[in-house]
């Protein structure tokens, strides 16, 4: 009689823990869904820039008020990454939060995306490339001919191209961070970002070690001596990408990243399945491989990878509330 | 001379039937796949331009590339090499990284990155 309770609790438990597991891999395809805000939302390329985080911002936010009715892409990466230095008293662009340049939005309007194009060309020299241009700001190396700071330049020419009677509104959702104080281990990194995709599917931003594309079996992240989970390695390659989707492959749940190393990216996703997209079509096609996108047929839109390998690499995570 | 109108139609279709009109911040670019490499060039590599030279090299992989944060390995590599990096945006707004060089062609850096020893 207790035997049988007993295989009966540990089946009935088995069968939970199984449905919890499930549940926390739902599948989730933000890119490919029917009215994905994606469709309107490019596929960036940060070529040698640093402000990853500013491109994550912008995207969560492009995509939140497109769902919200908007009708094309307006945030640019660099208007955010200003904002965010610009609340923080930042000489430079470089290095960033997320949660920050999204919240810092919320005061300064929103400013045309061609005209922070425009604003940006105005500070260089002619046949200087953009992101020469930008980079030397990022970096706080620019100086106006009256020697003034990056960030200061680059606020005055967007005084310029886009006056404040010029500027819009955006709508700033309430965003959270989540790190080493509330999430203990690897697991629960894993857990907490799947069962953020199944309960509420939406981007969810992770600051991560991109070595792990290269490299699946890096481990970037650390525990201090308190036993923390927050020491990043020296040689992890610190980066902030979209996680915008998750399924199984097998047994194990994969996420679905979106990265901003362009539309043609390759080499470094040599070895994982990613969702292409037919240029001429515009139909998706999921479990696509090098062999498949190394062409100009189909562009690489996001890429799948291991949840264990990534959540080893993971050391915040960024979500709209 | 249907002959020579039907090779000529092949002929340019071969060359530049992969062409596109990019834009770089509001300057619109025209640039072409080309199978040969798998590549993105700017058109003027349609026949010979430093890029292509550039790939013909089949340059062996740096040593040492400034992984600075999460910045794009492939534009990197370009830098590395001394090249400016320039991002276009496809007809479709979706971007692409391309490798400058002197002459003012251009090639996209994972062509360059295909094309390392």
């Amino acid at each position: 009689m207790t035997q049988r309770f007993l295989l009966l609790f540990l089946l009935s438990f088995n069968v939970c823990a199984e449905v919890a597991a499930d549940r926390d891999c739902l599948p989730v395809n933000l890119v490919t869904e029917a009215e994905s805000p994606f469709k309107k939302i490019p596929v960036y390329n940060q070529g040698t820039l640093n402000i990853c985080y500013a491109y994550s911002a912008a995207q969560i936010l492009d995509w939140y008020q497109i769902k919200n009715g908007a009708v094309k892409r307006n945030v640019h990466p660099a208007w955010a990454a200003l904002q965010y230095a610009l609340v923080r008293s930042r000489p430079k662009l470089e290095i960033g939060h997320p949660k920050e340049a999204m919240e810092s939005m919320r005061s300064a309007l929103n400013c045309d995306y061609e005209a922070v194009e425009a604003a940006v060309k105005s500070l260089g020299q002619p046949g200087d490339s953009e992101v020469k241009i930008l980079t030397s700001i990022e970096r706080g190396n620019y100086r106006s001919p009256a020697g003034n700071t990056a960030v200061n330049t680059l606020s005055e020419a967007l005084q310029k191209h886009c006056p404040p009677e010029k500027r819009t509104f955006v709508m700033v959702p309430e965003v959270e961070r989540v790190n080493y104080r509330t999430l203990t281990d690897d697991v629960s990194y894993e857990k907490f970002l799947s069962t953020k995709l199944s309960t509420a599917p939406s981007p969810v931003s992770i600051a991560y070690c991109a070595n792990v594309w290269k490299r699946p079996e890096f481990d970037g992240i650390d525990t201090n001596f308190q036993g923390q989970r927050d020491v990043v390695l020296k040689n992890c390659e610190y980066h902030e990408s979209l996680v915008v989707g998750q399924k199984k492959f097998g047994n194990s749940c994969h996420f679905l990243v979106r990265n901003t190393w362009g539309n043609q990216w390759t080499g470094h996703n040599s070895a994982y399945s990613c969702v292409c997209k037919d240029e001429a079509t515009g139909e998706f096609l999921d479990d696509c491989r090098q062999e498949t996108h190394g062409n100009s047929r189909y562009s690489v839109e996001a890429c799948w990878i291991r949840g264990t390998d990534l959540a080893r690499n993971i050391g915040q995570i960024t979500f709209v509330k | 001379m249907k002959l020579l109108i039907l090779f000529s139609i092949i002929f340019s279709f071969e060359t530049f039937a992969g062409c596109e009109t990019y834009t770089r911040y509001g300057e619109a670019r025209e640039i072409c796949w080309i199978s040969e490499y798998k590549g993105y060039f700017s058109k003027q590599c349609s026949d010979k331009c430093e890029a292509r030279s550039f790939l013909d090299k089949k340059m062996p992989k740096p040593e040492k590339i400034d992984r600075k944060g999460g910045t794009n390995p492939a534009a990197q590599i370009c830098k590395t090499f001394g090249y400016t990096v320039a991002v276009l945006k496809d007809p479709r707004m979706s971007e692409q990284s391309f490798c400058e060089f002197p002459d003012g062609s251009l090639v996209d850096t994972n062509a360059v990155v295909r094309s390392l020893k």
